[in-house]
């Protein structure tokens, strides 16, 4: 199977952590966290589309607020796939740095 | 907290870019993010952050939307080439249609941008003026172009605006040839400030100087090579006849051809000094025009304002002694700037300095193009609707399984707009037949090169687009609406109201029946000025254009020689000929009282009237028996007569003073009254007229010969000429011919408006063909069942022609009157107009119910013919 690009992996794991309360705010925010950038929406969607496309994330209908307009929100969750490929991606992570002493880089 | 939404036009933008089916959670969750900024950062922040995020969607949009764009195209087109393979016959008529009107779009479009890039080649096009006169005077308005001498220079002296001038006159020279032969050559008068003004280049010799001195000469190339046979001719001097007098003028230069587009053309000229000085000076008298430069700044209006001054200091007191009683100077001549980019398409009516465009036609033919593009895309809806039952179940399946409106849409205006290229390939290829026709017709010279200069090939791009949206458009919108259950359990959905098929179709033929009714009365027209009866007989009558004073002195000689020969019946010398469209005028004075009256006239010789077959009502034809003619006779016609408020009787014997220098003559006395005839073109009124006797000018010699004898005759007066005047070109035409060559705009004009309704008639049958061969498809089953039932072929076929029959009829009504306004105000060009005969509209309705019965019936027989149990089993 093709590997997942890095920004689907931060995202993936973002809603894993979040834990039912992932979406577009909120995964945002997390990326802030993470990696120190603010990332735009349209950068966040192109890998959701891509993600959902693929079966990894389904959408779930979360309740509408004031805050947004009275629009309805949609929480993304995992699915057992998406976890799947989650390891797989790690797997090859520990693989490939396993052998590198950190003091190499500094 | 009512305030706190984000600004409007970013989230419109945003509303554009989201087309998923994610749209509210998305905009919900940037409205969020908004509302989360603005917390903490405040308004002005937070709008700024929100535009940046929804403009940072722009790329994704445009990379999602190219990407599925192409994906779905590549299907569409897919199945846009599936069902033109199934419907051949309906593929081929919209193809063909839309191909006819985009070829004639294309074509005018080229027409009237050409007529539009006249003298644009100039660098100095918006500075570049022509002085020009309006006269008001006695009820009657013209607009002179022509001036005299002294405007020109007078102006740049007194207006620092006014930078440079030029004067240009059309002139004739003579110039001796190897052969020892004198040649008529056309020839511009100019000054050497030409080429400062105008872009006109010298390919060899010094623009500089080239016409600086008297007699200095700029050939064309074609002229230094029939003359030198090469193009080093600068230095280099050519024996003339001109302005009466040989001498041997210098070639200065060889000019570059005048590009086509210029309103000015020539093909040498001749420096403007070697002109006499004395019709070089003085204010009076109207003989060459004036072309000034101006600074970039100039204020036309301010200009025009204070020329009232101008015509005070210089002109004022040579023309108000000619003015009526009463008459406010500055009300009678006023003095106008014509800008150069408005000469040639709105010319002068009279003496414009050579043939011009016409605004009229240009809209016209626009009109006329963009109605039979609008036939051949009504073709398109209606073909398409009509059929629209065949890909209901495509559009239902497509419905069900998810598709969209807006990509049934886009599914059916790609494919026509796959329709409409297809068509601008066909197109293009019809223009490359008919563009050599099109040229001879409209005098043009078009190539199919112009298609790649400027920007043409966008706005054939545009064309096109514009085309396939304005077909397409209305089918998309019948096709997207199925309702697909419906679809599927068979109910009867609708396929495009057959009103608006109706409509459109009675439409298309409304143009059409018109655009053959127009036809019909150009050429009405045309026929009724040839065969009008002009008051003289213009057949069996040679001119050959005579020039010098040979001819004067050899006259009497060269006429005995030529009546020797039984078949040639009289021959006269005059300086003019009637059917000429340039006449000279001037102020006639009777001598008994304080009368005036503005007369044109030509003077001739003994045996005018004799030639041209002119009929008296009164008096008696000059005669040489009547030694007191001699200089001093005149016959005026029943115009004048009328403008002097004499009688048949009381004229005759009235002596008249004739104004102007040009004139041997100072007193005539009138010998007769000629029948009004149309010495002119029949676009102008008969006006009073006078042919005064002399026999000392002499420009045209005019031939009677003997009916059917013209060829022998014309070779007897050839042998004759060269014999007497060896020096002479042989330069001879037929009178009829001359006079129809005086409508030859309105004739070209004609033929072009006949082959578009051509066109137009001819796309409007496809569309009927393909809508009958619709109908008779439709109603397969009836037919089957009324033959069974015993109906006759007659009757089925009856059947199915009625409606289109009354479609047409219907158009009838319409299209008369719409025509009858347009001609008739087109015949008010005319003095002399044909009738718009009622027989004329029948013609063209019965042409086009003939038309649109050929082709209904073909299909209607061939669904009549056909077997009932096929047509039972069908479908």
């Amino acid at each position: 199977m093709k590997l997942i690009s890095r920004a689907e992996e931060i995202i993936l794991t973002a809603i894993l952590l979040l834990e039912g309360n992932a979406y577009g705010i909120t995964i945002r925010d997390h990326i802030l966290k993470v990696t120190g950038h603010e990332w735009s929406f349209a950068s966040i969607y192109s890998p959701l589309d891509k993600l959902k496309q693929k079966g990894f994330v389904e959408k779930e209908l979360g309740g509408a607020t004031q805050e947004r307009g009275g629009r309805n929100k949609y929480l993304y969750v995992i699915t057992e796939t998406g976890k799947e490929a989650l390891r797989e991606i790690r797997g090859i992570q520990n693989t490939i740095w396993g052998e590198i002493n950190p003091s190499i880089l500094d | 907290m009512k305030n706190d939404k984000p600004p409007k036009a970013a989230e419109l933008l945003l509303k554009i870019l989201l087309v998923e089916e994610d749209f509210f959670e998305r905009l919900g969750d940037y409205e969020e993010g908004y509302i989360i900024k603005r917390k903490e950062k405040g308004k002005g922040r937070a709008d700024l952050w929100y535009w940046l995020q929804v403009l940072l969607g722009i790329p994704v949009f445009i990379k999602k939307t190219f990407y599925w764009g192409t994906v779905m195209f590549g299907h569409y087109f897919k199945i846009a080439l599936r069902n033109f393979r199934k419907q051949k016959l309906f593929s081929f008529i919209n193809v063909l249609g839309l191909a006819v009107g985009l070829a004639a779009c294309i074509m005018i479009l080229f027409w009237v941008q050409d007529e539009m890039s006249y003298d644009k080649f100039n660098k100095n096009y918006s500075s570049i003026y022509r002085v020009e006169r309006e006269m008001n005077f006695d009820g009657q308005y013209a607009q002179i172009p022509i001036t005299s001498y002294p405007y020109g220079p007078t102006m740049v002296d007194e207006y620092p605006e006014v930078l440079k001038s030029v004067h240009l006159v059309h002139d004739e020279m003579f110039v001796l040839d190897k052969r020892n032969v004198l040649n008529r050559v056309p020839v511009l008068g100019a000054d050497n400030s030409i080429f400062e003004i105008f872009d006109f280049k010298l390919i060899n010799g010094d623009e500089k100087s080239a016409l600086l001195e008297p007699r200095c000469l700029v050939l064309s190339s074609a002229l230094a090579m029939q003359y030198f046979g090469t193009l080093e001719v600068v230095g280099k001097s050519l024996s003339v006849d001109h302005n009466g007098e040989k001498n041997d003028y210098t070639v200065t230069g060889v000019m570059q051809d005048v590009p086509a587009n210029s309103h000015i053309q020539f093909n040498a000229m001749v420096s403007f000094d070697t002109y006499p000085e004395e019709r070089r000076s003085g204010w009076p008298g109207n003989w060459l025009y004036t072309y000034v430069l101006l600074s970039e700044n100039a204020d036309i209006d301010r200009l025009e304002s204070i020329f009232p001054k101008f015509l005070d200091k210089h002109v004022a007191a040579e023309i108000i002694p000619y003015l009526p009683e009463g008459a406010n100077f500055h009300d009678v001549l006023k003095l106008r700037l014509k800008s150069l980019g408005s000469i040639h398409l709105s010319p002068a009516e009279y003496f414009e300095i050579d043939p011009q465009g016409n605004m009229t036609y240009i809209y016209v033919f626009s009109a006329i193009a963009g109605l039979i593009l609008l036939i051949a895309c009504i073709n398109f809806m209606n073909l398409s609707t009509a059929k629209a039952n065949k890909r209901a179940k495509e559009v239902g399946l497509r419905k069900s399984v998810g598709a969209y409106k807006q990509q049934l849409w886009k599914q059916f205006l790609s494919e026509s707009t796959i329709t409409a290229f297809a068509a601008l390939l066909v197109a293009l290829l019809l223009i490359l037949l008919l563009l050599p026709g099109f040229n001879t017709l409209s005098g043009k010279d078009l190539t199919i090169s112009i298609l790649f200069t400027e920007n043409n090939w966008v706005y054939l791009l545009l064309i096109t687009i514009f085309t396939s949206i304005s077909a397409g458009v209305y089918p998309a919108f019948v096709l997207s609406a199925y309702d697909p259950v419906k679809v599927f359990k068979e109910i009867n959905t609708k396929r495009g109201s057959s009103g608006f098929r109706k409509s459109t179709t009675v439409f298309q033929f409304v143009i059409s029946i018109a655009l053959i009714i127009c036809t019909f009365v150009v050429y009405n027209q045309m026929n009724y000025l040839n065969e009008k009866a002009l008051g003289f007989e213009k057949e069996n009558v040679i001119i050959i254009p005579a020039n010098g004073d040979e001819f004067l002195s050899n006259m009497v000689k060269f006429r005995n020689d030529l009546l020797q020969n039984s078949q040639i019946l009289s021959v006269s010398g005059s300086s003019n000929y009637p059917g000429n469209d340039r006449f000279s005028d001037t102020v006639f004075k009777r001598a008994d009282s304080d009368e005036k009256l503005d007369m044109t006239f030509l003077t001739a010789d003994y045996d005018f009237l004799k030639t041209y077959g002119i009929e008296l009502v009164s008096g008696r034809d000059f005669s040489r028996e009547f030694v007191s003619d001699a200089n001093n006779a005149v016959i005026i016609n029943e115009s004048a007569l009328v403008k002097f408020g004499l009688t048949n009787e009381t004229a005759l014997g009235k002596k008249l003073n004739p104004a102007g220098r040009f004139l041997p003559i100072e007193e005539v006395t009138i010998v007769g009254i000629a029948k009004d005839f149309n010495y002119t073109t029949l676009h102008d009124q008969v006006r009073p007229f006078g042919i005064l006797l002399t026999e000392q000018i002499m420009d045209f010699i005019s031939i009677r010969v003997a009916p059917g004898s013209s060829k022998d005759a014309v070779n007897y007066v050839e042998e004759k000429w060269r014999a007497m005047f060896p020096q002479q070109e042989f330069n001879f035409s037929f009178l009829d011919e001359r006079i129809q060559s005086l409508y030859e705009s309105e004739q070209s004009m004609g033929k072009i408006i006949m082959i578009f309704s051509l066109f137009s008639v001819f796309v409007g049958c496809l569309g009927l063909f393909g809508l009958a061969s619709f109908t008779a498809e439709e109603k397969t089953k009836e037919i089957g069942i009324r033959k069974v039932l015993g109906s006759s072929v007659g009757e089925i076929i009856m059947m199915l022609s009625k409606q289109f029959v009354k479609w047409v009829l219907l158009a009838n009504i319409i299209a008369w009157p719409l025509a009858y306004f347009t001609m008739d105000s087109w015949l008010q060009n005319f003095a002399y107009q044909t009738e718009l005969s009622f027989g004329i509209f029948i013609l063209a309705g019965f042409i086009a119910i003939i038309i649109a019965l050929a082709t209904v019936t073909y299909q209607a027989v061939k669904a009549a013919l056909m077997n009932p149990v096929s047509s039972l089993k069908h479908e």
